[in-house]
């Protein structure tokens, strides 16, 4: 059986009863009727089984006696209210398909596991392909649809039931139509159904039951008067029957009769007299037990014997499983049980109206149980039914942390809700708690309420409170960063100052993230220094604290920032350790990591190790894509599609341009705008389309005129690029400004870009332009860079010849006889596999796959696999065009 | 089964709510045979035919969906 290693979760029994089949109750009346018809839609390949019908209509039933004759792999997944929470849902549905072997993605355990919710076409998409893989029909059951009306799982839900999966069968079991299109499915012969109708029990199940199975010695009159009392309900029908096995030993058979003349047909109130019957003919010591015992969402022995504070629960438990007690286990060990719904509701209400003075002890001994179990949830939800506030505050305010990380940001709130307002912010912790989750997720707007709540609970704190002055330094460091990410870099670094004053050395937490949001405020402020050493003393705490987002965040800005000062050295080395630490650490990357992927792939772009930089590339698309992280995406594609410039790929180059700014108009932080603009108007050039580049810098909101600062650098280097282009005399001026600017501000990676392309505009005048790309060389060669220069191609080549009793201009000019030899090289973003081309040198000479096969000694189906992998990586459909493609990229 | 029984399920509704919902839309979540009809500021779906559990999910479903209930009343059974 398949495990999810990573989850300490599962190693939590109850957790584990949600995953567990149902096992087959000693069914006293089987209904190989149904079974046959769900077996049928099995058989028929139908995607959806629908088993809808209101409570005690016996479907879980139903549905374990069919799954008991079925032979393939079941996944199955019980849910509660709790689980309408999409984290929550998809982490226990990945932890039961996994139980079955579906190979799921190892991103998308490790985003769930780390609380982070791909977005929803990511989601559906994975699991289709997990699913698509299997080779065999496997079964996924969700009991207790009803409880799901999350709009994001019921789309992926609908995600999945229209691009049905080849072998998975769905089948829901609910108490109400589950949000569907179910009329398509039904037109489409796609639903297999079994409603509330087929469920009733017919009469001559009834009297199965009831004289066959019970024993119970009834005239076919009596029958047919309990039959329409009861409508076939079986809920009904069993308690019916448990009340007259009990008349039947006190009084005698001639008493039936009468009981059931006495049913009355309104289901609530009949229920009530059959469940006090039921009870009363139990020995006294067992009608306390059930009735004490009814508070409880699951039961074991343990947990028992603390709420009624009795021993021996293990044992009584059996007892009633065995009596037929509405009790249903819940794992094949006897470990878990529960009673049946409507049963446990009945229970309850007979508490309520008989010892309602009780209640709230139980509640209270049930709540210490399972906070004594580490199973805070449902220590949480007795507190709040024993009205114990301050226990509820007390308990959410250790373990909301530990909860939001799993998921239960909806679950937690309702709490908070439920509390009185007085206990609301009782400590500022939990709202402390909320506002670092929406930060760490990135959900800005989302997190002033939560400081203002932190705000107004620490002063109501004593002032000497030791823990306070802790506290609030974490506010004040929270508020940096929101500050800072809101723009506003000077409230920003006061905060952050002001929270590393008060915070004592040892809470790294609190420094790292203050920390953060200084150097964060520093780089606003274009402070390169101050902002390096603040986030690398970020990093270094947040290491320590094991901080991940944090300290993953940190590094992003120091990459990031390290690009535009020209220090690739150091920006490789702080993203590549990172990355390395990250995944010799097995720990899911927080989303902004797509873009130190990015960045350290642009690295490389600049040293010109094209294949190093493409994978950096691809996998910070494909982390960012998973994460949904756009800023992450967009900044990877636009480097990508230099690079894919670079090949003379203009057309790829386009795509990867055009989607970033699909993705831009989406919602990204304002950080990447200028850096896709700039790439757009050099494509635009590239394309020898100089109109749409300016309208593009008309539109992007700074004129070449703007003052400059490090944070229009890449406008105005467009700019720049574009007069140059157009050879207009501007070009000098703006020119003159970037160079002074950057050069004041150390922003060397813009001062090279700045000299570089001053330097063509000024081809003319060799004088000028020489001595500022003998400047660019000196700056250029200790870090390494190379594209920045290679990239300008012919025009940049014969200013270097003049240079060339310059070592470094020397070694750059060995590089570009290359890109003057193939001007038109395009390349594969992923390149063909060495067998990829062998067939594809077959193809072209005109042999069939099966001559292909023979030829290479593989199977015909091999050599079909290659030739997808071919038409995929050329992005083509036909064996013509592939070999047209092949020839022009010199493949043949 | 008893003649009575059989009266229970499914029957046929008429829901009234506040709210417009495209046809074709509705055409994949309501039982065959049923009717849309827009009067004074309502729609009324006629000729639903559907048990407890196919009315609460639908009602359900228009709920999310914004629209307001106004009446759902047993046209005839089934």
């Amino acid at each position: 059986m398949g495990r999810m290693a990573d989850s300490a979760a599962l190693e939590n029994n109850l957790f584990a009863s949600k995953l567990f089949r149902p096992a087959l109750p000693a069914a006293l009346v089987a209904r190989q009727g149904l079974v046959t018809r769900l077996q049928e839609g099995l058989a028929l390949g139908r995607t959806l089984t629908l088993i809808s019908a209101p409570a005690g209509y016996g479907k879980s039933t139903l549905a374990a006696e069919w799954l008991a004759q079925v032979r393939q792999p079941i996944a199955w997944l019980s849910l509660d209210e709790s689980d309408d929470d999409p984290l929550r849902f998809f982490t226990y549905l990945c932890a039961a398909l996994q139980q079955i072997n579906i190979p799921l993605s190892s991103e998308l355990l490790k985003a769930l596991n780390a609380g982070q919710l791909p977005p929803q076409n990511i989601l559906s998409s994975a699991l289709v392909n997990a699913l698509q893989a299997a080779t065999s029909t496997c079964l996924c059951v969700l009991d207790d649809f009803q409880t799901i009306q999350d709009k994001l799982i019921l789309s992926v839900i609908q995600d999945l039931v229209a691009h049905p999966p080849r072998h998975l069968r769905l089948i829901l079991i609910s108490r109400e139509d589950p949000t569907l299109p179910l009329a398509r499915l039904r037109a489409r012969n796609q639903l297999t159904e079994i409603r509330a109708a087929d469920l009733r029990f017919s009469d001559a199940e009834i009297e199965r039951l009831l004289r066959q199975g019970l024993g119970l010695n009834l005239s076919n009159q009596e029958l047919a008067r309990l039959a329409e009392r009861t409508e076939g309900w079986i809920a009904g029908l069993q308690l019916a029957a448990l009340a007259m096995q009990s008349q039947a030993t006190s009084d005698g058979p001639a008493s039936l009769g009468d009981f059931i003349d006495n049913l009355s047909g309104a289901h609530r109130f009949f229920l009530g007299y059959l469940t006090e019957e039921v009870l009363k003919a139990q020995p006294p010591a067992v009608q306390d037990f059930l009735l004490q015992t009814s508070i409880l969402a699951k039961l074991n022995g343990d947990l028992c014997d603390a709420v009624t504070e009795g021993l021996g629960s293990a044992a009584r438990l059996e007892e009633l499983l065995a009596a037929n007690l509405f009790l249903i286990p819940l794992d094949d060990e006897g470990r878990w049980y529960r009673y049946h719904h409507l049963f446990a509701d009945l229970l309850r209400n007979l508490l309520r109206r008989a010892r309602s003075f009780e209640i709230p002890e139980l509640h209270r001994r049930a709540s210490r149980w399972h906070e004594a179990h580490n199973l805070p949830i449902e220590a949480i939800d007795h507190a709040l039914a024993a009205e114990d506030f301050s226990r509820v505050a007390e308990l959410l305010e250790t373990q909301s942390w530990d909860m939001l990380n799993h998921g239960l940001v909806r679950k937690i709130e309702t709490w908070i809700h439920a509390l009185p307002e007085e206990q609301r912010y009782h400590s500022p912790r939990i709202a402390l708690d909320f506002a670092w989750m929406h930060l760490l997720r990135g959900n800005f707007g989302q997190i002033p309420p939560y400081l203002q709540h932190a705000q107004v609970a620490l002063t109501r704190l004593d002032a000497n409170e030791p823990s306070r002055q802790n506290l609030q330094a974490e506010l004040l460091a929270l508020q940096s960063n929101l500050l800072q990410v809101q723009g506003n870099h000077s409230a920003s670094l006061q905060s952050a100052q002001a929270a590393l004053q008060l915070v004592v050395p040892e809470n790294l937490r609190v420094v790292g993230l203050a920390s953060l949001g200084m150097g964060a405020a520093y780089r606003q402020a274009g402070n390169f220094e101050q902002a390096v050493s603040a986030l690398q003393k970020a990093v270094q705490a947040s290491q320590a604290s094991g901080e991940l987002v944090t300290e993953m965040l940190a590094v992003a800005h120091l990459t990031l920032m390290a690009m535009q000062f020209g220090r690739l050295r150091f920006a490789a080395q702080t993203a590549a350790s990172s990355i390395e630490r990250i995944q010799n650490s097995g720990i899911s990357p927080p989303p902004i990591i797509g873009a130190v992927y990015g960045a350290l792939g642009l690295v490389y772009y600049e040293w010109n190790q094209m294949d190093q930089a493409r994978q950096y590339f691809l996998q910070g698309i494909h982390l960012g894509t998973f994460s949904g992280h756009n800023a992450s995406l967009i900044y990877t594609k636009a480097n990508l599609a230099r690079l894919l410039q670079a090949e003379g790929n203009l057309d790829q180059a386009t795509r990867q341009v055009s989607q970033s700014v699909e993705l831009l108009s989406q919602g990204a932080p304002g950080w990447v705008g200028p850096e896709l603009v700039a790439r757009q108007v050099s494509l635009l050039l590239a394309q020898a389309n100089p109109d749409a580049a300016h309208a593009l810098l008309l539109r992007s909101g700074i004129t070449m005129d703007t003052p400059i600062h490090h944070q229009t650098d890449p406008l105005h280097l467009a700019w720049l690029r574009w007069l140059v282009a157009q050879k207009r005399p501007q070009a000098l001026d703006l020119a003159g400004r970037i160079i002074q600017s950057a050069q004041e501000g150390q922003r060397h990676g813009t001062l090279l870009q700045a000299w570089i392309l001053s330097a063509l505009g000024q081809a003319g005048a060799p004088q000028t332009a020489l001595p500022m790309l003998e400047q660019a060389l000196a700056l250029a060669e200790p870090e390494g860079y190379q594209r920045i220069f290679l990239d300008e191609g012919a025009p940049i080549a014969t200013l270097l010849q003049r240079l060339s009793h310059i070592p470094y201009a020397q070694k750059l000019l060995a590089f570009i006889p290359e890109l003057a030899n193939q001007p038109q090289r395009v390349a594969l973003i992923e390149p063909l596999t060495e067998r990829e081309i062998e067939v594809l040198g077959l193809m072209a000479q005109g042999l069939k796959y099966a001559e292909i096969a023979d030829q290479l000694v593989v199977s015909v189906n091999t050599v079909r696999f290659h030739i997808k992998g071919i038409y995929r990586k050329l992005g083509v459909n036909k064996q013509s065009q592939a070999l047209q493609l092949a020839r022009q990229l010199n493949l043949l | 089964m008893t003649p009575d029984r059989q009266k229970h399920d499914p029957r046929i509704y008429q829901i009234t709510f506040k709210g417009q919902l495209d046809e074709d839309f509705l055409a994949a979540y309501c039982p065959p045979g049923f009717t849309l009809q827009n009067q004074e500021g309502f729609s009324k779906l006629s000729n639903v035919c559907t048990d407890q559990a196919g009315l609460i999910g639908l009602i359900r479903h228009l709920h999310n969906l914004g629209c307001t209930l106004i009446a759902v009343n047993v046209q005839e059974t089934a």
